[in-house]
Formats: structure tokens, sequence, C-alpha cells
């Protein structure tokens, strides 16, 4: 029995047939599988091969075990994605905590000071306040940002330092 | 599709997925196992079904679901090498990598020997070597020509020259046995 056309490379009628009735041998199943994994004339012959008292339905019904797959999959992603923002807000907060971004909010002083206002126009001066207005926004921020990564940081200190809650009563 | 009608699908199809999985694999428990792979691939890559192909679409995943499977325990039994991991056959005329024990038995032989020997090879076999080994072709040309799947024609080469070295060797066995 050949299983490939010499001629075409394509499964011939009698390998499909000998496939479906189980008389391949572990290498030419593989065989089999690769060129079905790519040739659609054969995957269609194959596939009308397949009809009626010959397909055998699983053991176990695959919608449940399917969907329980299909669940924690989605769940890994999720998690995933959640553990990555998780990952940056961490960082954020060292790099905050660590000062790197003092020197990007400027101060009032240095931004508006007396003898400049005095010399904008009133364009200039709306601008300014806009600006001021950004200033203050960014300054407000930045203390929010402290004061939370204080918090945290407050919060991390103690947890460590406090003594390890367990649900063993002798301990 | 919503998960209602992929739970349609799932109902209508299970008995062929299992089927094909089932034909190619020859063990019920593996077969479970990679049908429900299939579904779980079908699920994910839903954007790629061609309306209307649906049983050819789940018959090709189940298909390559099966090959992967049968491709691992393969080379976990015969130890050759297969995709992952498989050193890059080198292009005929690029600067060649340390020879092996195979490359040189078949550089060792004249061309009319290699070519006798090729074509005794059977499909799917016996072209891409002789695209390789006579015609001293790429991969990605053969696989151009053949329509075939540069992956697939890295593996059939590799047992394709494994084949051939068998040959050699029995041949080589035959002769010091009429001596």
């Amino acid at each position: 029995m050949e299983l490939f056309d010499q001629i075409s490379g394509c499964l011939t009628d009698e390998g499909l047939q000998a496939l479906a009735d189980g008389q391949l041998d572990e290498l030419s199943r593989l065989e089999a599988a690769e060129h079905l994994a790519f040739c659609d004339a054969c995957l269609d012959r194959y596939t009308a091969l397949l009809a009626g008292p010959v397909i055998v339905q699983p053991p176990q019904d695959l919608q449940k075990p399917v969907w329980q797959r299909i669940r924690s999959q989605m769940f890994r992603v999720l998690t995933n994605r959640y553990a990555t923002a998780a990952a940056a807000v961490a960082i954020a907060f060292c790099l905050w905590g660590s000062g790197l971004f003092q020197g990007l909010v400027p101060t009032p002083d240095a931004q508006l000071t007396p003898a400049l206002q005095l010399q904008q126009t009133e364009q200039t001066q709306q601008t300014l306040e806009h600006r001021l207005a950004f200033n203050e926004a960014a300054r407000s921020a930045s203390r929010s940002l402290s004061s939370l990564f204080d918090s945290v940081s407050d919060g991390i200190s103690k947890a460590v330092t406090s003594p390890r809650l367990t649900n063993n009563p002798k301990e | 599709m919503n998960s209602t009608e992929f739970s349609r699908l799932m109902q209508q199809y299970q008995g062929l997925v299992y089927t094909v999985c089932f034909q190619l694999v020859r063990d019920p428990d593996t077969a479970q196992d990679l049908a429900q792979e299939t579904f779980l691939a079908a699920w994910i890559h839903l954007e790629r079904c061609p309306p209307g192909c649906e049983k050819q679409w789940l018959a090709r995943i189940a298909a390559n679901k099966a090959k992967d499977h049968l491709k691992s325990a393969y080379q976990r039994r015969v130890n050759l090498p297969g995709d992952e991991g498989m050193p890059e056959l080198p292009a005929p005329g690029a600067p060649p990598g340390p020879p092996g024990p195979e490359d040189e038995v078949l550089s060792s032989l004249g061309y009319s020997d290699l070519a006798a020997l090729v074509h005794e090879l059977r499909e799917p076999y016996l072209k891409v070597s002789e695209l390789f080994f006579l015609q001293e072709r790429t991969v990605e040309e053969i696989a151009l020509a053949l329509r075939r799947p540069a992956k697939t024609v890295r593996t059939q080469l590799y047992r394709a020259r494994h084949i051939l070295q068998e040959q050699i060797q029995r041949k080589e066995h035959g002769n010091h046995g009429t001596l």
C-alpha cells in the first residue's frame, strides 16, 4: 500500500482509507498528519470520508472541560495583565520615592517672579495663569503621590516589622 | 461568534475532531486531550475561521495537534532532530558547519551513487531530496516549489538524510558480507 502518490506527492485514496481503518504505523500516521496540516485538497478528501458511522464520539463530552480550560486561560491572561500593571505602579512609586522626579515640577518662585509678571501682556498673562494652574495641579498631584508613597512605605515597614499572623494559635 | 454559538459548534463537531485525533494517535486518552486542545486553540483563533469552512478548519487544527504530539513522541523514541532546536540545514553553496558522521557518509558518495539512492526514496521524501541533495536548492526554494511549509521541508529532509544513511550502511554491510 502506497500512502503517498509518487507523482503528486499527495495522500492516496487507499492511504486515507488505511488511516481511517487504523492500519498505519506511527511513522506513517505522522507523515499523514504533516501532510494534512498543509494540503487543502487532501484535507477535503479526508473530511469527506469522516461521516456517518465512521465518526467516533469522545468518551467524555468535551464541552465542560474545554470551557474550564478557556476560563483558566482567560484568567491567566487577565492576571498577567494586572501583574504587569501592578509592577509598573510599584516601579513608579520606587522612582518617585527616590526623588528622581523632583526637578521636573518647578516651584512658583522660579516660574513667576514679580518682575516677570510686570512684563507680560494680557495674552501672556492668560498663558501664565494657565501655566500657574498647571503647576499648581502638578504640585498637588506630586504632594498626593508623595503622601501615598509615604503611607505605602509605612504600611510595608509596619507589615514587615509586626509579628507574623498565622492560623496556628501556638505561634 | 459568541460563547453560545461556539458551544453549538463544539457540540456539532466534537465527534469529528475526536475522530481525527484518534485516527492519528490511536490512543483514546491522548485523543480526548488533543480534541480539547483543538477547541481551545479554535476559541483563541476564532477570527481566523473561514465562514462556512468550520469542519475543514477544525479538522486542520486537530491534524496539527496530532502532528505535534506524534512528532515529539517519534523524536523521543528515535532521537532524531525535529523542528524545535534542530540545527538549520546549510544552504547549498553556503559555508558548512562542522560535518557530522551522516554528512561525511553522504559527501563521500559520487553524484550518480547519491542520485541512485535518492531515487529509491518514497514520498514524502523523494521530491524534497531530489531538490536539496541533487539540485542543491535551498529549503525556502523547495518549500515554494512544492507548496509545503519550510518547517515541514526541513523535517522531511532530516528524515530523508537518516533514511539515506541507513541505506548506505545496509549496502556497505551487504558488500562486506559478500567479500
